[in-house]
């Protein structure tokens, strides 16, 4: 609701002056939710039609015929009408953007969902100014793709083994490497795979060594065989996060804890790593 | 002398080993020691070849005056002298076995890891088991022969390039994941059983034929190129049927594949085919046959 209030719906703008009022939201969903309420129009979807949604989506921007499909049929389990209508209202707007969420990529066809769906606002900018915006989940995700981008090239699934990043989902990705086995030992770092992870990924990690760094209580620390606590990030420590819009916002410290900082403790581990290396070549 | 280079599997790795120097033109003309010393990664570590295989060396001179066998008897010239190079073992743990090989035979007796054959310019990769993901992405020429299952993205672009295989022949003898053939530019691609959801996405030249059913979502945003389906199956909106017809290059191609050991049922020898064109989204000069079927 705080997106709504401050960034989509009902904030004013420069153009906008009058908040909701001069904004048109439809919100494509496969059920009804708080979010569906504010809406101008709300199209519920039967599951797993993403990809052929937006493929008819994108047809009808292009005014291409669709003679296997007639006027009066469903795709998506909405009316073809709906969709020719959703289609001239984002034709008809000055400054339209998509926001789409996890869902496009957990139903079937993942990220071709995507890929459809960035093709779509890619065509729709030949008649009016039109974005995609992700909807992260959790606070700071982007924040994890921002460095990793500007540090690697890659935003996620990044292998550093052979000394330079490579990049491939679905055979450097978290998930891919924990239920193929394909590791070792696990360096946890602000996140719950125990909640998040399927099962068969966290069978995996309670057998191999797991190092958790982590300011509360979860999933995951009550099995991991080190969990250092860690002072939580923008109450405890000063840093940067990243908003879902890629707007970077400085945080400061409020209270003081008893526990390092994610950063003091990664460095620290990296010295003893060092030290530790130097101790075995002298060694040899 | 034509030799015969055989590794023998010690024991199955428990992590993944990238293997991509393991090829018939690296191990051609050296000896023992030499190829056991080749060297292999396992996640940050480089290690040798000899610490996972045993390395036997024979000679092939018997096999001149027999019959060679017809699937690996490649047509390439000036690779007479390259060793025969043959794999023992599961190695499904192995990964890049084969990459950018140019010329020669590898037969690997087992399963295959990830990126078997990728890059590969030539010659022939037989694989007797299963195979793993991204089998021959951006392979260039050769032919591979699967003769369990294939994983996903056989013969298809890594991520972040837009043309995948540009050349060769993937025969597949059992099933294929999803994304078979994504985004190829060129080559054939066989698969005798099923296969996953969006075969040849985004593809822009070559040829696909599933014999088996396939996913759905056949052929999503492909620009140009061939999806032959045996199968009947429900196109997406923006493919266009045009004709049923009996077209010759399905002789030329049955016949290709018959010879290259690919089953084929005689009856589906004359067969007319539904032509459908599309994607219309991204133009609309592909085109999907599916069999009209006895």
């Amino acid at each position: 609701m705080r997106h709504l209030s401050r960034y989509s719906a009902l904030a004013k703008g420069l153009f906008v002056a009058e908040g909701r009022k001069g904004r048109k939201v439809v919100v494509i969903d496969v059920r009804p939710t708080a979010t569906s309420k504010q809406a101008d129009e709300f199209l519920e979807i039967t599951p797993g039609q993403d990809f052929e949604i937006a493929t008819v989506l994108r047809a009808i921007i292009k005014g291409l015929p669709l003679p296997e499909l007639p006027e009066d049929s469903t795709v998506g389990g909405v009316p073809l009408s709906k969709w020719r209508e959703l289609v001239s209202l984002m034709k008809a707007c000055h400054y339209g953007v998509v926001m789409f969420g996890i869902g496009v990529t957990e139903s079937r066809g993942k990220d071709l969902n995507l890929e459809q769906i960035i093709k779509l606002v890619g065509e729709m900018n030949e008649f009016t100014r039109f974005y995609a915006i992700p909807m992260r989940g959790h606070g700071n995700v982007n924040g994890s793709n921002q460095v990793l981008t500007w540090q690697t090239g890659y935003p996620f699934a990044v292998n550093l083994s052979r000394g330079y990043p490579r990049y491939n989902p679905g055979e450097f990705s978290v998930m891919d490497l924990l239920i193929r086995r394909e590791v070792d030992a696990a360096l946890i770092i602000a996140t719950d795979p125990g909640a998040h992870l399927p099962k068969v990924a966290v069978e995996h990690l309670k057998n191999i060594p797991t190092i958790v760094l982590e300011p509360h209580e979860n999933l995951t620390t009550s099995w991991a065989n080190v969990v250092i606590p860690v002072a939580p990030a923008g109450v405890g420590v000063s840093g940067t996060f990243y908003r879902m819009d890629n707007v970077a916002l400085q945080v400061k410290k409020l209270a003081d804890f008893p526990f390092p900082s994610d950063l003091e403790v990664v460095k620290s581990i990296k010295e003893r790593i060092a030290d530790v290396k130097d101790y075995q070549r002298a060694s040899l | 002398m034509k030799t015969q280079v055989t590794l023998v599997l010690k024991e199955i790795p428990s992590l993944p080993v990238e293997a991509e120097l393991i090829n018939p033109e690296n191990v051609t003309e050296k000896g023992i020691p030499e190829i056991k010393s080749m060297l292999l990664w396992c996640g940050n570590r480089q290690e040798r070849v000899g610490d996972y295989f045993e390395v036997e060396i024979t000679s092939l001179e018997e096999s001149k005056n027999g019959v060679a066998d017809p699937v690996l008897n490649s047509v390439n010239k000036g690779e007479g002298n390259l060793a025969r190079l043959v794999l023992q073992g599961d190695l499904s743990k192995f990964k890049r076995l084969g990459q950018g090989m140019a010329a020669g035979e590898m037969l690997i007796q087992g399963s295959a890891g990830f990126h078997a054959g990728a890059l590969m310019r030539g010659g022939t990769l037989l694989i007797e088991e299963n195979a793993g993901d991204w089998l021959g992405a951006h392979m260039e020429g050769g032919q591979i022969l699967v003769k369990g299952s294939a994983g996903h993205f056989v013969g298809s672009a890594y991520r972040g390039k837009t043309k995948g295989m540009t050349g060769g022949r993937i025969l597949i003898g059992g099933d294929a994941g999803q994304m078979l053939g994504a985004r190829m530019g060129r080559g054939l691609i066989a698969v005798e059983g099923d296969c996953g959801d969006v075969p040849g996405f985004g593809m822009m030249a070559g040829t696909i034929l599933i014999q088996g059913t396939s996913g759905i979502r056949v052929g999503a945003n492909m620009r140009r190129g061939t999806v032959i389906l045996l199968q009947s199956k429900k196109l997406l909106p923006t493919f266009y049927y045009n004709c049923t017809y009996e077209l010759p290059f399905w002789r030329l191609l049955y016949n290709q594949l018959i010879q290259a050991g690919f089953s084929l049922p005689a009856s589906y020898q004359d067969v007319s085919f539904r032509r459908y064109s599309g994607d219309a989204n991204e133009g609309g000069k592909g085109e999907i046959l599916i069999c009209h079927c006895p």
